[in-house]
């Protein structure tokens, strides 16, 4: 058998085990009924992972198709280019072996993954990328375009560490004109003044929706899991942004309505937890599964992936090219959370805020093993939580299904412990 | 009604008022703190600081006498009219602002990119308004008295300011007065004076062209101004908690103040060169991160969705109709 | 020139092998029962019986499998892995493969044998605890499916997404299983679920000993056209069942080591 075909069956065995693993985690879904039924739309994107990921990039095929990574990549740059942005962040734990072919052990699963899947036609949207721009973000993001330049045409986007100072700034502004440039250049359309006016105000409006989702999350009872809420959010990966917007408007009319009726998915009292760190992917739910297994309620999270990745907004200013790209490059770089910025003062006040608005009782803190920038900033996090008085658990894992049980048994006792805690209080 | 519609409309009537209510009868004294120049026939109310200027140039003595209760009248006039508006003189009143506006918006009509400060150059220059405003003040007080037993300044030096003031020679215009462009040659000052205008004049349309509200950051009155920025009945209120630090204020932000976006501890966020346009609360899209209060009353707060209306997403959102 | 007989008695069935110098004239399966050296007594004078051959043309008999050391009148014994792995490189030199990696499915074990070039066992792993992985656990399978063993395999194929089965061990995949029937999944896709499982573990062990080609899968469950599949997409290489009855490669390995230790006087293991 030579290379090629091994590599085909390779693909082939990583194939069939996702699709197990989809299979896996939409049986008990499907079967809920409890559940929000205009979830449906988000879970066929998902389902379409047991086929190869056909058809859950929503594109035309004349569109170039643009992967990003992480949460740094303007995608109204992309959509205002005429291409369909991809965020090709992955969570799979079947291709991470294959990643680590070209990583060392050390590194982080996530990235592994997102390798395994570029050298390994597993899921199609990751080779058609007509381009995959990369943020050099944590330093295995900055190795990545090296390792899988053989595989797709990749951009690095150089970030800045230190996003407080002039030039910095500066910096990633015209790192994000060269961008523009080479997004031109592949999809063969300028980006003009109206046409990224117009993208900016898609992203806006999605943003609307976005907010107004969140909004409903603080109802008392919940009306959503957090596990669903990661899920649309991860929905917002591969879909086109109008039809993201339009599916999002109508979920978050089903809960509305769920919350004139007070229909709860957790029963009274569940525990709220809010959860941040490392962010999960697709199909990288085994804590919150856990959680939503166990009776409690992921109220919120902090994650790049979910509730950091729509919250902030291009501010058009006099709606100039260069306003609106100098707008675009602010929105991207200042507000962000990210634990590569040399600062966490930003992150602090967001989680403070996030677990006031949403009455969280504990924070789960998830760190994927090899993911140092969140690993760093544990310790900041811990002491900040704890001079406020919310019990936090912090849980390093990987991708692997193989932890689990020990997971259930931490996170049981965790709850255990918050509502011991409840107790205490009223008494 | 959006925020910027509003204060344009609101600095055009003044712009009227302030040029033409002299046909109107309209007199609003000579003590504002606006650039009502008074060198306008027509002006509906006088610039402090031409009367300031000829109040200080009296001999250190007559001030214990009549000329020192006529001086600080008119500086309790202008005081309460600072404390009631604070800085809002600037950004909604003074026709030299909204002229300088108007530059903007035909540069960016023109698709014209603005140009920026470097921040080194944006603080090192934020003194150079008060050299202005030191000088305004020591030089008529030099004409009229001799410091150290030096000579006294010569009387064609008197309301120097005025006479380097660029708002002089243009604003006159809007009246059909078109005599102020000129240099006048009666002495070596005055002529080195009026040239040093006539400089500063095409310097004004060149540079507020490009940059937004650039004369502004040299502005005396702005320095004098902000004595009162904090107990100015107007405030900016800022909730660092709620803040992103996005920098969407501080970009917005005609005077290029980095404090708004950077500040997390400070909740009164009316610094120096603030001119309270409000922009910064108008792209602010976290809900009340900012806000405008006048006597402790929000008037004008920041909020996601009124962000959403100013970007010009005028439908209907549906956000917060159910918040918890 | 002269007959030897190889008797391989497992835990589920009873394998004996009859060979001429270096050839198979004869093998046969039946369930072993309680008393193993009665059946394997019995066995092997069946196949004579059917050959048409006196019962002492055998000039020597090897005993391998868990109850070897019962049949007695077995001139020697030899344990499995050896047996297994004589008999898997002779049916490799009939197919001219060189065998490599050997993997068996027993009725209450599962074990995986790396070879060097010289076809000398390197490394071996056995599972020999629990019965996940093992031809019981499928028979389990069958009996909750209500299905004959037979139809396994070709029922697996039928599946296009297996699923999981998270549950290693068979006593938990049987109230799995139960589970997933009562929720109407597809049998077709609980099974390929299963053999899935095995594939896995297998794989994990195949690992552990180093794979290289050629693979060689033996034992009863190699009959399992969807469990050879699922181990062919796990280990990614093509899977040598050898083409006659699988389960009697380790009696034929055992007969050719009658013949050997007859011809040359090797002597493996004495009779206890």
């Amino acid at each position: 058998m030579d290379k090629q075909e091994k590599r085909k069956r390779l693909a082939k065995k990583i194939q069939l085990n996702l699709a197990m693993t989809v299979g896996e985690i939409f049986d008990p879904i499907d079967e809920d009924t409890t559940r929000p039924k205009k979830m449906a739309y988000f879970d066929r994107i998902f389902k379409t992972f047991t086929q190869g990921g056909e058809g859950a990039v929503n594109r035309k095929k004349t569109q170039k198709l643009i992967g990003t990574y992480c949460l740094f990549v303007p995608e109204e740059i992309i959509y205002a280019a005429g291409g369909q942005p991809v965020r090709l962040c992955a969570g799979a734990y079947e291709s991470v072996e294959v990643g680590e072919e070209f990583l060392p052990d050390s590194a982080c699963p996530m990235v592994k993954s997102e390798v395994g899947f570029t050298t390994l036609p597993v899921l199609s949207f990751y080779q058609q990328c007509d381009l995959v721009a990369i943020p050099a973000s944590c330093d295995w993001k900055a190795k990545m375009a090296e390792i899988i330049h053989d595989y797709v045409p990749v951009v690095m986007l150089d970030m800045p560490k230190v996003k407080e100072g002039e030039a910095s700034r500066a910096f990633w502004l015209s790192e994000v004109k060269r961008f523009t440039k080479e997004v031109e250049k592949v999809t063969g359309m300028r980006v003009t003044r109206s046409r990224l006016r117009g993208a900016i105000q898609m992203i806006q409006k999605a943003q609307v929706q976005f907010r107004r989702f969140h909004e409903i999350r603080k109802a008392e009872p919940p009306v959503i899991h957090g596990r669903d809420a990661l899920e649309v959010l991860n929905a917002y990966f591969y879909d086109h942004v109008e039809s993201w917007t339009a599916a999002m408007a109508t979920l978050n009319d089903e809960l509305e309505e769920r919350v004139n009726n007070r229909e709860s998915v957790a029963k009274p009292m569940a525990t709220r937890l809010l959860i941040t760190g490392s962010p999960m992917v697709f199909p990288n739910w085994k804590i919150p599964t856990v959680i939503e297994e166990l009776g409690g309620v992921m109220v919120a999270d902090e994650f790049c992936t979910s509730n950091r990745y729509l919250h902030d907004k291009v501010a058009v200013d006099e709606g100039l090219l260069s306003d609106m790209l100098h707008a675009i490059a602010d929105r991207y770089l200042l507000p962000s959370c990210c634990p590569i910025f040399s600062t966490t003062i930003d992150r602090r006040d967001r989680l403070l805020q996030l677990i006031k608005d949403y009455r969280a009782e504990g924070v789960i803190y998830h760190i994927l093993k090899g993911c140092h920038p969140y690993d760093v900033e544990t310790r900041i996090i811990e002491k900040l939580l704890q001079d406020n008085g919310v019990p936090m658990l912090k849980i390093e894992t990987d991708y692997s299904p193989q932890d689990v049980e020990q997971l259930r048994t931490r996170i049981e006792a965790f709850m255990e412990t918050l509502k011991g805690q409840r107790h205490k209080e009223k008494s | 009604m959006k925020v910027y519609r509003l204060r344009i409309a609101v600095q055009a009537i003044s712009f009227i008022i302030l040029i033409y209510g002299g046909l109107f009868y309209i007199d609003m004294g000579n003590r504002m703190p606006t650039f009502s120049c008074a060198y306008v026939d027509d002006r509906g109310g006088g610039c402090f600081l031409i009367g300031f200027q000829h109040m200080l140039s009296r001999p250190f003595g007559e001030f214990l006498g009549d000329a020192g209760i006529r001086l600080l009248k008119a500086m309790g006039i202008f005081a309460l009219w600072s404390i009631v508006l604070n800085k809002a003189w600037c950004g909604w009143i003074c026709p030299f602002g909204f002229l300088q506006d108007m530059l903007s918006k035909i540069r960016s009509f023109f698709d014209v990119d603005l140009s920026r400060f470097g921040w080194i150059t944006r603080t090192r220059y934020k003194s150079v308004k008060y050299i202005f405003l030191v000088l305004l003040i020591l030089i008529p007080l030099g004409i009229a008295n001799s410091f150290f037993g030096l000579e006294k300044i010569p009387r064609d030096w008197s309301v120097p300011f005025c006479q380097i003031c660029p708002a002089r020679v243009i604003l006159p215009v809007f009246n059909g007065d078109f005599s102020q462009i000129h240099i006048d040659f009666s002495s070596n000052t005055t002529m080195v004076l009026t040239t040093i205008v006539m400089v500063l004049v095409a310097l004004f349309f060149t540079t507020a062209f490009v940059k937004r509200r650039f004369f502004c950051s040299y502005c005396p009155m702005l320095a004098l101004l902000s004595l009162f920025d904090k107990i100015g009945l107007l405030s900016l209120k800022k909730n660092g908690q709620r803040c992103t630090r996005c920098g969407n204020c501080s970009r917005a932000c005609p005077m290029e103040i980095r404090e708004i976006e950077e500040e997390k501890v400070l909740t009164n966020l009316v610094t120096q060169d603030c001119t309270l346009c409000l922009r910064c609360v108008e792209v602010c899209p976290e809900d009340k991160a900012l806000e405008t209060r006048f006597c402790g009353i929000p008037i004008f707060t920041a909020s996601q969705q009124g962000f959403l209306k100013r970007q010009g997403l005028d439908e209907e959102s549906h956000t917060n109709k159910n918040g918890a | 020139m002269s007959y030897y007989a190889g008797i391989d008695i497992g835990s589920a069935t009873t394998k004996v092998a009859l060979l001429f110098e270096e050839k198979i004239v004869g093998h046969k399966v039946a369930p072993s029962g309680v008393h193993c050296e009665e059946t394997a007594r019995k066995v092997l004078a069946e196949l004579c019986q059917d050959l048409d051959l006196e019962q002492s043309v055998i000039t020597n008999i090897t005993a391998t499998g868990y109850g070897r050391r019962m049949v007695k009148f077995a001139n020697s014994t030899i344990s499995e892995i050896s047996a297994n792995v004589q008999g898997a490189i002779w049916y490799g030199s009939q197919s001219g493969q060189a065998i490599r990696t050997i993997i068996n499915i027993g009725g209450q074990d599962s074990k995986v044998i790396a070879l060097d070039d010289q076809g000398v066992t390197k490394n071996f792993a056995m599972n020999d605890k629990c019965a996940a992985g093992t031809g019981r656990f499928l028979e389990t399978l069958c009996r909750i499916m209500e299905i004959n063993i037979t139809e396994l395999g070709v029922l697996a194929l039928q599946s296009t997404v297996p699923i999981r089965i998270n549950s290693t061990c068979a006593v938990f995949a049987e109230s799995e299983v139960v589970s997933l029937l009562a929720r109407g999944k597809k049998k077709a896709d609980i099974i390929a679920g299963a053999h899935h499982g095995i594939a896995k573990r297998l794989g994990r062990m195949t690992k552990r000993v180093g794979l290289e080609d050629t693979v060689f899968f033996d034992g009863g469950p190699a009959l399992n056209i969807g469990l050879r599949k699922a181990l062919e997409d796990e280990l990614i290489t093509d899977i040598y069942v050898p083409p006659e009855v699988p389960q009697v490669t380790t009696a034929v390995g055992a007969a050719l080591i009658a013949r050997e230790q007859k011809l040359f006087g090797r002597h493996v293991e004495e009779v206890a």
